[in-house]
């Protein structure tokens, strides 16, 4: 080996750390562009609305229906957290809280198909398949058991609308009513919203606003898959250390390890698709894989509070109000269901059923993808606009 | 060994018998859950091979969607 080729210790210690560096730089740069991006959004839709955003999502009023677009918004893009920031941009722009709580109940049904997906690599292998499946699912039964307690509730009631809204009231304030101390957002946003509303405005005077929040959705897709995909690089080692400390532990070091780790990855479908595997082998079991679930859906609520943080103006403390919803929902949901015990074990038992029926039938796993995250919210939008 | 067999032996011995069984059995369930945690363990020393295998969700779906249709057949 010549002398040149030889790697100095020094160097590679600095190299990486460079590395990580830019890595960590990316993460920041995208971070803001998300932010923006939820800016673009909240200002596009107000101005393709004109203030009018409640008669243009007349039709998601119904509960049900905004629960299904929720659904299948985060079924075909699988990223509860693209559609929670886009949700938060359009209740900026105008779009009804009331209107918004459903969709977001919807986008956490709609994220458990990820997992659902990953444990279909298991299908060749049946015990390995059958463990697998019944640990990506018994994320699905907890949030359509979640939607079916706490969805008639809200609409009776509206307890997470209020609770959400006397929250925000509190950090949300001032003389230009902007999320306390954040008040720097908007103007250190302002160069990229001004800069895509040009360019809308080039494209098309007339669309300019429906282009912003086209441009707005892409870029939030784009900065949170690719923040995702930094994060579970730079985090993984973080993440190992947080999952080697809670096993052996307690169901609630379980939910808050699952909560730090999507914290880390920015991610509840990497949490909830890690899982998978891990049960698939056999060697974590079902009722550890559970609770670690639903810490995620926990964690994955700091993206649409992190969203929350780029408007300001009059409807800052809606936005707020919406990523505060996303967040007590969730958090009551675990209380609850996991809290009592004839709840807590109805989503295993669920998910084990439909994986011993899925491995004797794979057929069923199919029609069970395809029904529940596609089939059934269709044909709901199809009975809705028919009546 | 069938209660017969038991009859034979002392009532002393048996206390004995069962307690050293007891404590062979609790020391073996030890060894096994030793075992199952250091398994864990090993498992989530492995987690950017899991975390790879988290990405392959449209290939899954296409694989398995190939199977489903083979089995039919």
């Amino acid at each position: 080996m010549t002398e040149t080729s030889q790697a100095n210790p020094d160097n590679l210690l600095s190299q990486s750390a460079l590395a990580t560096f830019l890595q960590w730089l990316a993460i920041a740069i995208l971070v803001y562009l998300l932010i923006s991006a939820v800016g673009m959004i909240g200002d596009g839709f107000k101005g393709a609305t004109r203030g009018q955003a409640d008669e243009l999502f007349q039709f998601a009023t119904n509960p049900f229906m905004g629960l299904i677009i929720g659904i299948l918004a985060t079924a075909m893009i699988q990223s509860s957290s693209t559609v929670t920031s886009i949700i938060v941009g359009l209740v900026a722009g105008g779009l009804p809280v009331e209107t918004a709580v459903p969709m977001i109940m919807g986008a956490n049904i709609g994220t458990t198909i990820t997992n659902t997906i990953v444990s279909l690599g298991h299908v060749r292998r049946d015990k390995e398949f059958r463990r697998a499946f019944a640990s990506a699912t018994v994320h699905d039964f907890f949030n359509v058991m979640a939607v079916i307690i706490f969805l008639p509730i809200e609409i009776l009631f509206h307890p997470l609308e209020k609770i959400g809204g006397f929250l925000a009231g509190l950090f949300v304030g001032g003389e230009d009513m902007s999320v306390k101390g954040f008040n720097f957002i908007k103007p250190a946003t302002a160069p990229v919203i001004d800069a895509f509303t040009n360019l809308s405005n080039l494209i098309s005077e007339n669309a300019a606003s429906i282009l912003l929040i086209i441009f707005g959705i892409i870029i939030i897709f784009l900065a949170i898959t690719l923040i995702g995909k930094l994060l579970k690089k730079l985090m993984v080692g973080r993440a190992k250390v947080i999952m080697h400390r809670a096993i052996g532990k307690g169901p609630l070091t379980g939910i808050f390890s699952g909560a730090v780790v999507t914290f880390l990855v920015q991610s509840s479908s990497t949490t909830t698709s890690l899982m998978v595997p891990l049960a698939g082998t056999g060697v974590f079991r079902l009722k550890q894989i559970y609770p670690f679930t639903l810490g995620a859906n926990i964690g994955t609520t700091i993206t649409a509070l992190l969203a929350a943080t780029a408007i300001s103006g009059e409807t800052a403390v809606f936005a707020l109000q919406i990523a505060l919803v996303h967040l007590l929902y969730n958090t009551s949901a675990v209380s609850l269901i996991y809290g009592v015990s004839f709840l807590r074990t109805m989503p295993v038992r669920g998910a084990l059923w439909l994986a011993k029926v899925a491995t004797q039938r794979k057929s069923i796993a199919l029609a069970y993808i395809l029904g529940a995250f596609f089939g059934v919210p269709a044909f709901f939008i199809f009975i809705t606009n028919q009546f | 060994m069938s209660q017969k067999e038991y009859e034979h032996i002392s009532t002393k011995r048996l206390r004995r018998l069962v307690k050293r069984t007891s404590k062979t059995l609790s020391e073996m369930q030890e060894e096994l859950d030793r075992r199952y945690l250091e398994e864990q363990h090993s498992e989530i020393d492995h987690l950017e091979e899991h975390l790879d295998e988290t990405e392959h969700g449209l290939a899954n779906f296409f694989a398995f969607f190939k199977e489903v249709m083979g089995d039919k057949k």
